[in-house]
């Protein structure tokens, strides 16, 4: 199916139209934010501290009297990207480990499936705690704990789809055409993964926004002064009596987006799997 | 079924040994001597060389890991750096705590979503099923973290209706604790709650397809036994497995909960242990969090053969 009629499926389901338009909304917000925001988001400004939202700050300002909108469009920057290259990476990383091992089967599959599984039998956000707590809040220790927490899903998931189309005929086929092991596992086993790749990965894009705002919220995430909406919230709860509205907005953009990832997942979960679209 | 349940107990045993060599891993990575790591900026030598006797530092690593091995198996965490109190007792003393938000939370939301999931399933792409998926999607949506700054800024900071900070133990003071407990097991439970909701939901209309139930329809029963005596045991076991892997995202959630409540629990133990670069308590907790995690899929896996009729060892 052409990336065209893809889009036209997604636009005709009510989950897809939303989900499509709220994650828009936000990356529009996050583009914009890393062009221009209307304040510097790290300038301080001593005498408009804990301002309520106004014509002049549109969400009020934070105890250093920063602009709060412009921080909140900053930090969608930072959480976009962060999100995105965890997913990246536990995608590539866990379709190469799920490819090889399904591929070849036998006693490295086996290994390979016992420390997996062992893996997944730790909770994701705790593994990449650990990670952080020995590393140091760094914004791209973020990536590679959270790649690594949400990798194991990836190669079991890859894993499962390789077994079954390695015994197809197409599969044969190139081998017996003399291509090396390698080409056909990357030019005919790996595309049989796409669609459950698209699905697990716009979930685990959504576990990587709320992990990546947790870490953030406890002081273990991306380290200040570069604004994320985990952190903003953080900073929020000294002010609770003074200042609410600094802990609302950041909450909401965390939700909004994570409601379009996952009204969008739901749409694709429906478009690759048919027996769920029935439900 | 004997041999189901050796098999399913002998295969804890590499899960349990990978969990400790990723911890041993861990607290190999922190840069620095690993024992002056686990004794913190101590400066007498003598200490130190003990120290670096018992982790048998001049031995090969998988000697190492071996004696570290052991001395987990016995209990022998260390102290921590913060407070000098012994890793073991002091997660002993907070994990009451987090048990306390996390069962609760648990079976609240067992006792919610189970029936909204069945009567959503029966009434599935009508009124009642839409608004009931649309709030599921939109508590998934929403971080429990913030779920929980909101509920202090409306019952404690508005209202002051209930205590925001610290905790009173259920059993010495039933209704004292029970207020304390509201807000953080809210915010920890809701989105648990429905997603579960929606896992039962999926299930029962999966059961609800099969020929069984159009027999027991057909048979002149009302449509509640049909639900509640038919759909309701097959639709719950998948369900249960999910409850297994649900404990893991609720003990990650009580991490951060605990620390937006200040709640003296594990979680705020592990945060508080990273800041602090108490190595000791990060490790001990670490173990302690995926020990108890890897137990209880164990106990779900042992059970499921009870609840699902389909499955017989």
């Amino acid at each position: 199916m052409s990336l065209r009629s893809q889009v036209a499926w997604m636009m005709r389901r009510p989950n897809g139209v939303v989900g499509i338009s709220l994650l828009g909304l936000i990356i529009i917000l996050a583009v914009i934010g890393w062009l221009a925001t209307p304040y510097d988001p790290l300038m301080l400004s001593y005498e408009d501290r804990l301002a309520p939202p106004s014509a002049s700050h549109w969400l009020g300002t934070d105890q250093f009297g920063r602009d709060m909108f412009s921080r909140l469009v900053a930090a969608a920057g930072t959480s976009l990207v962060v999100s995105l290259l965890t997913v990246t990476l536990a995608l590539v990383g866990g379709t190469l480990i799920g490819s090889v091992s399904g591929y070849l089967g036998g006693w490295v599959d086996r290994i390979a499936m016992t420390v997996n599984d062992a893996l997944m039998a730790f909770p994701g956000i705790l593994l990449a705690l650990g990670i952080m707590a020995v590393i140091g809040p760094r914004r791209y220790g973020v990536v590679v704990a959270l790649g690594l927490a949400y990798m194991p899903n990836v190669v079991r998931i890859v894993r499962g789809v390789v077994l079954s189309v390695r015994e197809k005929e197409y599969v044969e086929a190139s081998r017996a055409l003399g291509n090396s092991e390698w080409y056909t596992v990357l030019a005919h086993v790996v595309p049989g993964c796409i669609s459950a790749l698209t699905v697990i990965g716009t979930a685990i894009f959504g576990g990587a926004l709320l992990s990546e705002s947790a870490l953030s919220f406890l002081g273990l995430g991306v380290p200040p002064p570069a604004p994320t909406w985990g952190g903003l919230l953080a900073d929020s709860t000294l002010y609770m009596d003074r200042a609410p509205w600094l802990s609302i907005f950041p909450g909401l953009a965390i939700s909004v987006t994570l409601l379009g990832v996952n009204l969008f997942g739901d749409a694709l979960r429906d478009r690759f799997d048919p027996r769920m679209s029935r439900l | 079924m004997l041999k189901y349940i050796t098999r399913r107990l002998l295969m804890t045993i590499p899960t349990f040994l990978i969990v400790a060599l990723v911890v041993f891993t861990l607290m190999r990575l922190v840069p620095g001597d690993p024992a002056a790591v686990m004794v913190g900026d101590l400066d007498d030598p003598t200490i130190l060389a003990q120290v670096r006797r018992e982790l048998g530092l001049e031995e090969p690593l998988p000697q190492q890991f071996a004696i570290w091995l052991g001395s987990v198996l016995r209990g022998e965490l260390g102290q921590s750096l913060m407070t000098g109190e012994d890793v073991l007792d002091a997660m002993l003393r907070r994990f009451k705590v987090t048990a306390q938000i996390v069962m609760v939370s648990v079976v609240l939301a067992v006792l919610v979503a189970i029936p909204v999931g069945l009567l959503a399933a029966w009434r599935q792409n009508r009124t009642a099923d839409v608004i009931t998926m649309f709030l599921v999607i939109l508590a998934v949506s929403v971080p429990s973290f913030w779920v929980g700054i909101l509920l202090i800024l409306v019952f404690g900071v508005e209202l002051g209706w209930l205590p925001t900070i610290g905790y009173v133990s259920i059993g010495e003071n039933l209704a004292e604790g029970a207020r304390y407990l509201i807000l953080p097991v809210t915010a920890l439970l809701l989105g648990e709650m429905a997603s579960l909701a929606r896992m039962m939901r999926s299930s029962t209309i999966e059961v609800l397809r099969l020929e069984y139930i159009t027999h027991a329809r057909a048979k002149g029963l009302s449509e509640g036994v049909v639900l509640w005596r038919h759909a309701l045991p097959n639709a719950f076991a998948p369900v249960l497995t999910v409850l297994g892997l649900m404990l893991g995202s609720l003990l990650g959630g009580a991490v951060v909960i605990e620390t937006v409540f200040t709640l003296p629990g594990l979680g705020r133990f592990l945060v508080d242990g990273s800041y602090a670069r108490d190595y000791p308590v990060v490790q001990g907790t670490l173990l302690l969090v995926a020990a108890i995690y890897v137990l209880t899929n164990l106990i779900v896996d042992l059970l499921y053969p009870l609840f699902d009729p389909r499955v017989r060892l």
